[in-house]
């Protein structure tokens, strides 16, 4: 297990490199010219050319990737077109919104999705199995966008119960930075009402982002008990005389749960992607709306900068889903 | 001996016909039926969209921008005074055929990579599997979006960047087709009456990876539907007045608070669509576990 989470950690090492030799490549072949974006419409030639020699773009491409890689290595990231600072300090400014939103709404999918999954498998082909599984075949089926857009018309718009449009309300300053996440942060310096506020506008984009991971976890969960519910422990664990929940929950849920552990670690990455666009509706100031200034700048740095953080944290996850297998799975254990 | 000279009196067992057993499946599937329903009826629209469009689905008209549905414009006008539902309909069109071709291409090379590295193994295998993970370390939409933001926005660039981040999972999927079949009896025999490596290939392993890749290519409809609809939203993918969904919904975002219909009826028009494939792959990838099972 130890050598199988080690070529784990290679492989997806040599895959986070790859990428960086992806996107500089296909970032260097395109036409336009960042140098002249950067320096302004109205920039004179002398101006465009100095920008150039100052972010390195008058070196061959070769070169400008060799120098990224070693800049790399020293946790640099180049300097960002748009912000004009290093691409590594606005990253550390913009990750925790996005890490935050992303926390919160695998929160809701996992228990979201394992509560009706359960109660789905528990109910089988009776009205609320039906209800859940049509819920969440929907959740797969609607845009993440659109689903934004409807519920800001619902709970904003129509009946006023949320607020939408950034972290936090206007009036208020935000948490004493610790973490970065205004929740945890507002709870550690016991800031009660900027939590109340960031709680409240969290709800609308953390359930957006939710619904389809809560209808993938949901199907998994129902269909993994299912399963389980056919195998001969459980009818041993009956026959004994146990209770019914206790062998639902101690019995079948936690051997159910394996296979639903896996889909947890791979939707965490469309969350992630998710998060980019939900970010955009909810004027959430996360890495989706770093990156949407980075796209409308050319700004290779930041693009670059943005797709390997998030590579990277898609990749600690799974590496994290691997090691709960250890914990729940004594077969894997003992391998 | 051409045929029998005497009616033996025997008939034929009832058939079970692959199509015979997809209708009584279906038949007992009412969501599958839905979804077949939806499908069909969406690619109708695909098809016939110029002649059933009641307004011109480009041609700005200011004089009626913004209005609300009515008995003339039964989904109301988006800011330009366009009819939103001549837009769905044409851009039911543009959805389609982006993720036809998005599949199709992300399928064809996907396979190649596939056969390729699982029937000849070895370091080749490694090497191209190593590139497929290169591209599924990363969130989908994420990659598609640096993909497409370096190419430039359009819908082309986003079709490129879709396909390349769908290929490896095509790449995967047969790869394993292939291992599983590759040490089969049947393949033996062939090699061992001397067909070559490439017919073996085409004609005695390609062919059962197929029922597979097909069930996955029905799933993937919805799916890339949904990735080009949001490359789009962000303003990546097609470029206004193109009539695409994902488009309409972004553009009509500014007007949301104040004129609710115009970004509301193409997100619709977006979920029934996956909807229907989705419900339809669903059915289909149920229909080839039954099968399975039955075998």
């Amino acid at each position: 297990m130890f050598n199988h989470l080690l070529r784990r950690i290679v492989l997806s090492l040599i895959a986070l490199v790859g990428i960086t030799l992806l996107v500089f490549i296909l970032s260097h072949v395109v036409p336009g010219d960042p140098a002249r974006l950067a320096a302004g419409p109205q920039a004179r030639q002398e101006q465009v050319e100095s920008v150039r020699k100052e972010y390195g773009l008058d070196k061959p491409i070769p070169q400008q990737y060799l120098i990224y890689m070693v800049n790399l290595f020293k946790g640099d990231l180049g300097k960002s077109l748009q912000s004009r600072r290093p691409v590594s300090e606005d990253l550390v400014d913009y990750f925790p919104a996005t890490l935050e939103l992303t926390l919160v709404a695998t929160l809701i999918a996992v228990i979201g999705g394992i509560a009706s999954g359960l109660l789905s498998a528990v109910h089988k082909n009776k009205l609320i199995d039906h209800v859940t599984r049509v819920i969440s075949l929907g959740g797969v089926s609607i845009p993440v966008f659109w689903l934004g857009l409807m519920l800001v018309l619902i709970f904003y718009r129509a009946l006023g119960w949320l607020p939408f449009g950034g972290r936090l309300d206007p009036s208020l300053s935000p948490p004493a930075h610790i973490t970065g996440l205004y929740i945890l942060d507002s709870l550690l310096t016991a800031n009660w009402r900027t939590l109340g506020s960031s709680i409240a506008y969290m709800v609308l984009p953390a359930i957006t982002l939710a619904f389809s991971s809560l209808g993938v976890v949901s199907r998994m969960t129902r269909a993994s008990l299912l399963d389980t519910l056919q195998e001969d422990y459980i009818r041993t664990a009956r026959g004994k005389g146990l209770q019914e929940r206790f062998v639902l929950m101690r019995h079948a849920l936690k051997n159910a749960l394996i296979p639903v552990i896996t889909i947890i670690g791979l939707q965490f990455g469309g969350l992630l992607g998710g998060a980019f666009l939900v970010e955009v509706i909810f004027s959430w100031p996360g890495l989706g709306t770093y990156a949407m200034k980075a796209i409308m700048f050319l700004d290779y740095n930041g693009i670059i900068g943005v797709t390997l953080l998030t590579g990277l944290v898609f990749m600690v996850v799974n590496l994290l889903v691997d090691l709960t297998y250890l914990v729940i799975d004594p077969r894997i254990r003992a391998q | 001996m051409s045929e029998l000279p005497v009616d033996l009196g025997l008939t034929l067992a009832p058939k079970y016909t692959f199509g015979s057993t997809l209708l009584r499946f279906l038949r007992r599937s009412p969501l599958a039926t839905a979804g077949l329903i939806i499908v069909a009826i969406t690619v109708l629209i695909a098809l016939f969209s110029k002649w059933i469009v009641p307004y011109n689905p480009i041609a700005p008209n200011l004089d009626v921008k913004l209005a609300a549905p009515s008995l003339q414009h039964l989904l109301g006008t988006d800011d330009m005074g366009r009819d939103i539902l001549s837009r769905i309909l044409a851009g039911t069109s543009v959805s389609l055929t982006s993720a036809m071709i998005i599949i199709s291409v992300s399928m064809a090379f996907g396979t190649l990579v596939g056969l390729i590295a699982g029937y000849l193994g070895g370091w080749i295998d490694d090497v191209l599997m190593r590139l497929t993970d290169i591209f599924l370390a990363f969130p989908a939409l994420i990659l598609a979006m640096a993909i497409s933001a370096t190419l430039g926005p359009s819908l082309q660039n986003a079709l490129i960047a879709v396909a390349a981040v769908w290929w490896p999972w095509y790449a995967r999927l047969v790869r394993g087709q292939v291992l599983s079949v590759r040490n089969m009896e049947y393949v033996e025999a062939a090699h061992s009456v001397g067909a070559r490596p490439m017919r073996v290939v085409l004609r005695h392993i390609l062919p059962n990876t197929l029922g597979p890749l097909l069930v996955q290519a029905t799933l993937d409809v919805g799916n890339t539907i949904l990735l080009t609809a949001s490359l789009s939203f962000i303003g990546l993918g097609a470029q206004p007045p193109t009539p695409e969904w994902g488009s309409m919904v972004s553009v009509g975002r500014l007007y949301l608070l104040s004129y609710w219909w115009v970004p509301t009826m193409p997100g619709f028009a977006i979920l029934l669509t996956v909807l229907g494939f989705n419900l339809l792959g669903d059915a289909m990838r149920d229909f080839a576990d039954v099968r399975e099972r039955a075998l």
